[in-house]
């Protein structure tokens, strides 16, 4: 048996190896990403060449325009175990997975056991859609039906400049609940670790909150989850399609000098129970 | 705030050997634990080891109303569902280290578990289901309460209770076999 300071010693060994496979891989995909960045802007040079002029879509003309004013806020669906963070209001209408996934089995007259195997089911599943394990948010009920609901991903409110926020509103219907926090770097205490700020269907965050959180975490962070509602819906129904579960959740932003910002994210499920979310504004 | 806590918050600034007050103060209950769901002294050794990785590596989920033990433990749930889903028989033990092993969980046990009427009760548990094993090792031993170990286990308090006092009963009959004295915690 090892002494706690050899386990420690292993432990740290590991966390470290981990850390700089990690940190490896991001610079991988860094340059992946970038790559493609330079192949895509010679493939739309080379198309307008062909075709005898510039681009002409509506949607990146309008995005553009001058007359437009450039969108102060960044909506993003963010990964904390990834540190990914993906911008879903550069363009309207964007569908983007959003690392969820609902289960909702009929479990009448299983075991305990048994109805933990439903749940690593989800978590085959949640395994699958991300080709590898991750951290997740698993929430469920546990009675004649099982229901889970798991997230990896959330959404992340994210305003460069935080003395220009007045308010943020964001408000669901009554098939989600959402909850704000903050998500600190890890560096951060325990208790400060993920600090729970307020959790309803409609929540207003002030400039001054906003202003707090920026200074440790850049942005806030709201994750969804399936309201009572949903859930008892599937008690009755073990068998109600799961793309029939869908929230639009809507953020409003005012500044302090008067303009505001409206977006509304549509969460829908497919057939498989897997999440994704559309951003309009 | 728990010892664990403001250990992990020293260990987080930088002093490394806050992880190891963590390890000496956890390691041997959280083994025991995982031990209660893997049913294998050694893996649930290996799989205490890789709980303590991910408390360090990821970013914890941990609930400002949960205690930072309730926490580790539910990491170390995790994990051991993990392991056993990736492993649905288990490990299998080549015959030449059976020795080995029975001789490390003897060592094992008198580190962690000196009380005698806590042994045989331990010895008692490893014959009944392991959803009461588990619930059991986190109530006796680990003194976690029902609300701790709800969270945990990831079930409604109530369905916890059930789950307890049902395990209870399993054990009190299977003491009483052994002509234990059982007498209610």
């Amino acid at each position: 048996m090892k002494t706690d300071r050899e386990m420690a010693n292993d432990i740290l060994c590991k966390v470290n190896s981990m850390k700089e496979e990690r940190r490896m891989m991001k610079n991988r995909m860094g340059r992946v990403a970038a790559l493609s960045c330079v192949f895509a802007l010679i493939f739309v040079a080379v198309f307008s060449l062909f075709i005898g002029g510039t681009t002409t879509d509506e949607k990146f003309a309008s995005a553009t325009s001058e007359n437009t004013p450039p969108k102060k806020a960044f909506l993003m669906v963010a990964n904390a175990a990834y540190e990914t963070e993906t911008v879903i209001n550069k363009d309207a209408d964007v569908t983007l997975p959003m690392g969820g996934i609902l289960i909702a089995k009929d479990t009448k007259g299983m075991t305990f056991s048994e109805k933990d195997t439903v749940m690593l089911e989800l978590k085959e599943r949640l395994i699958q859609l991300y080709g590898k394990d991750c951290d997740w948010h698993l929430r469920g009920i546990q009675e004649d039906t099982t229901v889970y609901f798991g997230t990896a991903d959330y959404l992340k409110v994210k305003i460069e400049n935080p003395d220009s926020v007045d308010k943020i509103s964001i408000s669901c219907t009554d098939s989600g609940i959402i909850t704000v926090s903050d998500k600190s770097k890890l560096g951060g205490s325990l208790s400060e670790y993920i600090k729970t700020i307020k959790q309803g269907t409609s929540i207003t965050v002030t400039g001054k909150e906003y202003t707090e959180i920026y200074e440790k975490t850049d942005g806030i962070c709201i994750e969804w989850f399936l309201s009572e509602i949903i859930t008892d819906a599937f008690m009755t129904s073990p068998d109600m399609p799961l793309s029939e579960v869908e929230d639009e959740i809507t953020i409003s932003i005012n500044y302090t000098d008067g303009s505001a910002e409206d977006y509304t994210v549509s969460f829908s499920f497919n057939d498989e129970g897997m999440l994704s979310a559309k951003c309009s504004f | 705030m728990d010892i664990g806590e403001s250990s992990y918050r020293r260990f987080l600034e930088g002093d490394e050997d806050a992880l190891v007050e963590i390890i000496s103060q956890y390691r041997l209950g959280l083994q025991n634990y995982i031990n209660s769901v893997v049913n294998n002294l050694s893996v649930a050794e290996d799989l205490t080891e890789e709980t303590f990785v991910k408390l360090l590596i990821k970013k914890p989920k941990h609930k400002n109303t949960a205690s930072f033990k309730t926490w580790l433990y539910t990491i170390g749930r995790n994990t051991a569902l993990d392991w056993m889903r990736k492993n649905p028989h288990g490990r299998e033990i080549p015959i030449d280290e059976i020795m080995n092993v029975a001789a490390e969980e003897e060592q094992f046990l008198q580190l962690y578990i000196k009380d005698e009427e806590k042994r045989a009760v331990h010895d008692a548990l490893e014959s009944i289901s392991p959803d009461y094993r588990n619930v059991l090792t986190l109530f006796y031993f680990e003194d976690f309460t029902v609300e701790e170990i709800s969270k945990i286990l990831k079930k409604s308090k109530k369905n916890t209770s059930v789950l307890l006092h049902r395990a209870r009963k399993s054990l009190k009959n299977k003491l009483e076999e052994e002509d234990f004295i059982y007498e209610n915690r």
